[in-house]
This record gives structure tokens, sequence and C-alpha cells, in this order.
């Protein structure tokens, strides 16, 4: 009976039910979650807390929404993204609360406070993010045909990456940042290379080239276009093939400008 | 290339795809399941590359087996399956082609960087197609699922009213 009681969901203010739904909705397409996902997400929280029609639209960085509210009355909302990262465990945590509260709708506020919370906290220490970068270029390299030389250059030079995607102001405009990061990583490898004449510069920027691919934008992008939204599908697929340029364009100056000297 | 450049590529991309898999965020707990499927996904790969299968087909069975599974352990653990999916096929992006389509590029020489970024496309392609079935067919039994639950509930609904 006591369970009956605390899971009635018409006692909430819709407006304030719609604000923190937006909420949910917004942090998901911040992790860089298939548009897909969050409409489906916002369209069951609607119903859980009573309304009786939802009509939400989302592309990459916009949701709206319009909702008839339990009594009735009819609610619009809608809400711009900044800007996308990529947080696989944002998109596991924030789906983890959607599926409870379909199930049992709980005061809004609270479940606001929980979604920042769930936001603000770091999986992974800074440390350890520079660990797996160097690593992950490391075994990158070595996968891709390089030896043991290319696999430790290609690990130094993914902590540089690394140093530069976390302790960018944000402010820098996100592709002057790829663009410098892909040329400093291209000429740390030429210079490796002019220094230590063993080892391959191409295996070592095919290691470092992998740390900064857009791979969960591409993958999320043909997921999208594959479930029909085209809109959003194309969007992100133009972003990170304009990223992959980018990447390409810094590589190749370093190429230009160092390649011929060394 | 031998079976032992096999498992050496194998563990070489583990070892990536654990790093790759930290710095996209995937959560602890699910690092292990997510590697599994990377590897399937690295396995199918050179195994395809040995025995010289056509790329687009290689790629094609090395995206389409471990999406099977990650859609699988998605539903069992109840978790997004783009959680398993971004690191599962990240081995099969094409980074060397990549890299020498833009190196062919700037160095000018026009038949080896069509060469290579058609080989890029191709594999591309071989991995959407397999994307496009698998996602296909689980939406379709998701589909298939709602509506076999909806007949039931409606036919629960006739017997009470009754």
């Amino acid at each position: 009976m006591t369970q009956q009681t605390t899971c009635t969901a018409t006692a909430y203010d819709f407006d304030d039910v719609l604000d923190t739904i937006l909420d949910i909705a917004c942090r998901l397409l911040e992790a860089g979650a298939e548009v897909r996902r969050v409409e489906d997400t916002v369209e069951r929280l609607c119903f859980a807390y009573g309304a009786h029609d939802v009509d939400v639209f989302s592309i990459v960085v916009l949701v709206g929404v319009t909702s008839e509210g339990p009594n009735g009355d009819h609610y619009t909302q809608i809400r711009k993204v900044g800007s996308i990262g990529n947080s696989l465990v944002r998109i596991e945590k924030l789906n983890a609360l959607s599926r409870r509260l379909c199930a049992c709708p709980e005061d809004p506020w609270k479940v606001k406070a929980e979604v920042a919370s769930i936001c603000k906290k770091q999986t992974y220490s800074e440390l350890l993010l520079h660990v797996s970068a160097a690593i992950a270029a490391g075994g990158f390299a070595m996968f891709f045909g390089g030896g043991w030389l290319d696999g430790l250059i290609a690990a130094l030079i993914g902590v540089v990456i690394m140093v530069f995607n976390i302790h960018t102001p944000s402010k820098v405009n996100g592709t002057l940042k790829t663009f410098v990061t892909a040329f400093v990583a291209g000429v740390l490898a030429l210079l490796a290379c002019a220094v230590i004449p063993s080892g391959h510069p191409d295996m070592i920027m095919i290691g470092t080239i992998m740390l900064m691919i857009p791979g969960l934008a591409l993958g999320t992008s043909l997921r999208d276009l594959f479930g029909g939204d085209m809109v959003s599908g194309l969007l992100r697929f133009a972003q990170a093939l304009f990223t992959a340029a980018i990447i390409a364009a810094g590589y190749g100056l370093a190429w230009l400008t160092i390649g011929g000297i060394v | 290339m031998t079976w032992l450049d096999i498992i050496n590529s194998t563990i070489a991309c583990s070892v990536a795809l654990l790093g790759i898999a930290v710095i996209f965020d995937v959560p602890p707990k699910k690092l292990l399941w997510a590697m599994i499927g990377s590897v399937i996904s690295c396995v199918l790969m050179l195994i395809g590359d040995k025995f010289g299968i056509d790329p687009l087909i290689t790629n094609m069975v090395a995206t389409a087996v471990p999406c099977v599974y990650c859609e699988i352990m998605a539903r069992v653990l109840k978790t997004p399956t783009t959680v398993f999916m971004i690191p599962t096929l990240l081995p099969l992006v094409p980074g060397s082609r990549l890299y020498y389509t833009m190196f062919y590029l700037f160095s000018g020489q026009q038949a080896l960087f069509m060469e290579n970024m058609l080989a890029a496309v191709k594999i591309c392609t071989g991995i959407a197609m397999a994307i496009i079935v698998v996602t296909g067919a689980v939406r379709w039994l998701e589909a298939a699922k709602k509506q076999r639950l909806e007949h039931e509930r409606q036919k629960h609904q006739a017997e009470i009213n009754r």
C-alpha cells in the first residue's frame, strides 16, 4: 500500500517534471547517446509521469517536447545542448535512472539533483586517463605492424595527446585544438624517428591517430542513420568526417614541414 | 601471417582497446564484457586477413558477430548497447588505410591515394552493412515482442471485463 502511495505520478507539477526529463535528455545527448535513445527515454518518462500524449523531437544539439499533462493541459519545452563529449558510463547511469523512474516516478527535484551528481562524477582519474592513452597508442602502433620501439614512442606521444585533450582551456575552439594536437603528434613522431633511425614514423602516427579518430561520433551516427533519424545521423556523420579531415590536415602539415628536413 | 602473428596482434589490440575503453569512459564493471566483444571482432578480422578473404566480407562478418554479442549482453546486463558497441567496433576502424590515404594525398601519389581511399571506403561499407542487418533484425524482433505483449494484455483485459 505504501509502495502505491509513493508511486503516484500526478501529484507533481508537470512543468517541473518536463524540466527534469529534459535535463536527463540533454545529459544523454551530451554524453554521446543516439537520438533514438533520447527520444525513447523522454517518451517513456512522460508517460510514466502520467502524460496522455507526448510528441518529442530531437536532433544532435536540440530536444523539444510537447506533452499533454495529466490534467489535460499542454506543456512545451525546448532545450539546446552544449558540447558533445563521450562518456559511456553516463549513458549507462542515466539509462538506469530512467528505467527506475519509469517503474516508479519520483520527486522531480530530487531526480534533478541526482542527474547533476551523475554528471559531476569522474569515473577514471586523470592519471589513469594518461596511462590509458599511452597503452592505447602504443598497442595500436604494434597492432598495425610496428615493433616494440614504435609502440614505446607512440605511447609517449599518446600521453602528450591526452595532455592536450584534458588541459586545453574550454574556450579554445575545438577544431583548432584537434588540428594543433594532430600537428604536434605528427611532428613528435617524425622528430623521434630522426633521433632513433630504427623507428617507423608511419606506424607511430597510425597508433596515435587511432586515439583521435572520432569513433564514438561515427558509431553513433551510423546507428542514428539506420534507425531512421536522417538529420541527426547526417549531422553527426558530417561532424565526424570534418574532424577526420582536420586530423589528416594536421598530420599532413607535419609531414610537409618536418618530413622533408628529417 | 602465421597463427603466432595473429595471437600477438590480438594481444596488442586488446591492450590498446583497454586504453580506449577507459578514454571512452566505459563503466568499470562492464570493461571485461566490452573487451571480450573487441577480441572477437579482432580475431575474426585477422583470420579473414590470413585466408585472404575479401575485406568487405571479412569486415561484415567481423562486425556482425560481435554486434549480435553486444545486443545480447546489453539485454542480459540491462545496459545500453552503445556501451559495448563502440569499443567492440574500434579494432575494425581502418586506421592504417586512412593514414596512408592522407600520406599519399600530401606526397602527391595519386594512384596509391585512390587505392588506399577505396580500400578504406570498402571496409567502412562492410561495417555499415553489418550494422544495418543486425540493428534492423533487432528492431524487428523488439517490435514483434512488443506486439505480442500488447496482444496478451488485450486478451487479459478482455477476460477481466467478461
